[in-house]
């Protein structure tokens, strides 16, 4: 139970390309061009066969981060092989227990070993080790074309996030009586490319706003797969969204998935009330999560092992959390939430400082102390209402607007 | 607080988009820009992210936002999404896309990645007797348009990349840009966008056909 949002009451280069010409016209589609090439997974798959995997390590720690994506997925991993071979087969896709880099292999793997079945119209025998792939850049096609279309605007992306894309290419009913799955596919394909543009709108959903942000940008697969048991089983990890929720249209100024997705876990992390995608204020004790209610939303939603919360109450206890949360907030599968005053959050000089707001750390807290507090300096970026929030204020600004911090990590020796 | 959503309407589409309203929860009071997609002066203006606040005067305005409308269609919404009858105001129109301009501004000032502004600059520039699309902020990386707003290049990549500077209000801003030669010269282009949709009865999809002209006589 809590109040708007945060719970008040329980605690207080690419590759080198020859420049292009389009032509302009004043029809649809204005510009038209032959599509472009780029060092995609298959390219560097290529280039490993060529100069081994060492010297493309050494290459993509060198390029660009997009460039990581191709290393995750290792042909000759023991994974992407048997993936490889279950999808020669024909067989049913069985990655179980698979997890992180070596789910991506298999993944990889079995779409690559169901496609070339197929093409041929027939099952294969299994392989010790697949033959080198051609690289196939820009040839990944989807069924629904506007997930083509946003895959096309973001590619090459990882390859998580390619295989999530490929988890919602197809039709779902839904027990979402206003709900179509073809607009909720659309915005789940572009939130596996943009988590940050997750929005609450008028909704006291900001505690599963972080949640929701923190799993797409960690977990893109299992994010789409949220997607899918939210709309098609009404249940959010397993456990059942009411049914009142279920038979209400979106709050206005908000995207239908965001709306869904957002009340469904304010709804399931409920210990009493039914949430029903309200606005803000219309039934007050039905929204808001306090940071238990947070950490537990980590542990149930996002595969979070292991959550604290560090409270601030006194002046000399922010800096030292904040420097704590630094250390580890660039930790893959560590989520900070930050518990502040939305108010002093659009407006440093706020004198008004209620904690209502939690919103979600993406980089380290730059902090410059300074004995007259004019010219020192706080600024970081968070996620929050539908982007990357930029603030910047002085130190006793910043001390004004905190109220505690939120580790949560996937992994249980993260901190 | 009631939103309003301002659009010109020609054949097949929408040329201009602003979407103002209630601030996010939990901020109470205050009005903020919700979305844009314009074309004014050189650069066409597309934005995403909810940013505000704008001025108490357009807040206390947006209570009761109908008038004499302009040539820009228009629809004011309550809070569950419902439209209220009536056109808003073009007045209000005009001074709420003065104040959403320096909300861009203000983003584009902020030390924000450019693919995680939210914000599209568009703009024709015509050099040495060829033509030039302009895109900031840009920088050269993989998934280059790997951002909140699909601009539609029919697949076109960017190649060039360089500084601009750009007059957004009453803010000069040096920012980071792409360049894309087009085949045609011509007196202008139309450049589709895509914003998200959000919920609301009676209101097109904000894609925006952005009809971009060349300043004749503009240096390169």
């Amino acid at each position: 139970v809590g109040d708007a949002h945060e719970s008040s009451v329980a605690e207080t280069a690419p590759a080198a390309e020859a420049a292009q010409r389009v032509r302009a016209d004043a029809g649809p589609g204005a510009f038209g061009t032959s599509l472009p090439t780029s060092i995609g997974p298959g390219g560097v798959l290529a280039l490993q066969r060529t100069i081994g995997n060492a010297a493309v390590s050494r290459l993509v720690a060198a390029r660009t981060p997009a460039l990581m994506v191709a290393r995750l997925v290792d042909p000759d991993s023991p994974e992407y092989v048997r993936g490889y071979n279950d999808g020669r087969a024909n067989q049913p896709a069985v990655p179980a227990p698979l997890s992180g880099d070596a789910l991506a292999n298999y993944e990889e793997g079995y779409r690559r070993g169901k496609a070339e079945a197929e093409a041929a119209g027939t099952s294969n025998a299994p392989v010790e080790k697949p033959a080198p792939e051609t690289p196939a850049v820009d040839v990944v096609t989807f069924t629904n074309p506007e997930l083509q279309q946003v895959f096309d605007a973001n590619k090459p992306g990882t390859a998580k996030q390619l295989a999530a894309m490929r988890s919602l290419d197809r039709d779902v009913k839904g027990v979402w009586s206003k709900l179509t799955w073809a607009t909720l596919a659309k915005s789940a394909a572009q939130r596996i490319y943009n988590p940050n543009m997750m929005a609450q709108g008028g909704m006291g959903t900001c505690g599963p706003a972080t949640i929701l942000n923190f799993l797409g940008t960690n977990d893109p697969g299992a994010y789409a797969s949220l997607v899918i048991e939210v709309y098609r089983d009404g249940t959010g990890g397993g456990k059942s969204v009411n049914s009142k929720l279920r038979d209400t249209a979106p709050l206005g100024g908000m995207d239908s998935l965001d709306w869904m997705l957002m009340s469904a876990v304010q709804d399931v992390t409920n210990d009493w009330y039914d949430f029903h995608g309200t606005a803000q204020g219309v039934e007050p004790k039905h929204e808001g999560t306090g940071s238990g209610d947070q950490r537990w939303a980590y542990k149930h939603f996002a595969g979070v092992s292991k959550a604290e919360t560090i409270d601030t109450p006194e002046y000399k206890d922010v800096l030292p959390a904040a420097r704590r949360v630094n250390g580890v907030v660039s930790t893959k599968g560590v989520a900070i939430n930050m518990h502040v005053s939305a108010a002093v959050l659009q407006n440093p000089t706020s004198a008004t400082n209620t904690r209502n707001h939690v919103i979600r750390l993406l980089r380290p807290i730059t902090i410059v102390e300074n004995a007259d507090d004019t010219k020192s300096l706080v600024e970081f970026d968070a996620f929050t209402w539908g982007q990357v929030f930029h603030w910047k204020g002085t130190v006793n600004q910043f001390i004004h607007m905190m109220w505690a911090f939120t580790i949560a990590a996937t992994s249980s020796d993260a901190f | 607080m009631l939103t309003v959503a301002w659009w010109h309407a020609r054949p097949g589409g929408i040329t201009s988009w602003l979407l103002v309203g209630p601030a996010p929860a939990p901020l109470t009071d205050s009005a903020w820009l919700h979305q844009l997609a314009v074309t004014t002066g050189d650069w066409a203006v597309v934005s995403q992210p909810p940013l505000g606040p704008l001025p108490e005067r357009i807040a206390e305005a947006l209570e009761d936002p109908l008038g004499p409308a302009g040539d820009a269609q228009s629809a004011v919404l309550r809070p569950d999404g419902e439209r209220v009858p009536g056109e808003a105001a073009d007045a209000l129109r005009a001074e709420c896309l003065d104040a959403a301009l320096e909300l861009v501004a203000k983003r584009l000032s902020q030390r924000i990645e450019p693919r995680e502004s939210g914000v599209v600059l568009l703009r024709l520039r015509s050099a040495g007797g060829r033509l030039y699309l302009d895109f900031a902020p840009a920088l050269e990386e993989e998934g280059w348009q790997s951002r909140s707003v699909l601009v539609d290049l029919g697949g076109a990549r960017l190649d060039s990349f360089g500084p601009v500077t750009v007059a957004l209000g009453s803010t000069t801003l040096e920012l980071p840009a792409a360049s894309l030669e087009l085949a045609a010269p011509g007196p202008g282009a139309a450049i589709e966008v895509t914003l998200p949709t959000l919920w609301h009865a009676e209101v097109p999809e904000p894609v925006v056909r952005l009809q971009l002209e060349v300043a004749r006589g503009r240096p390169g």
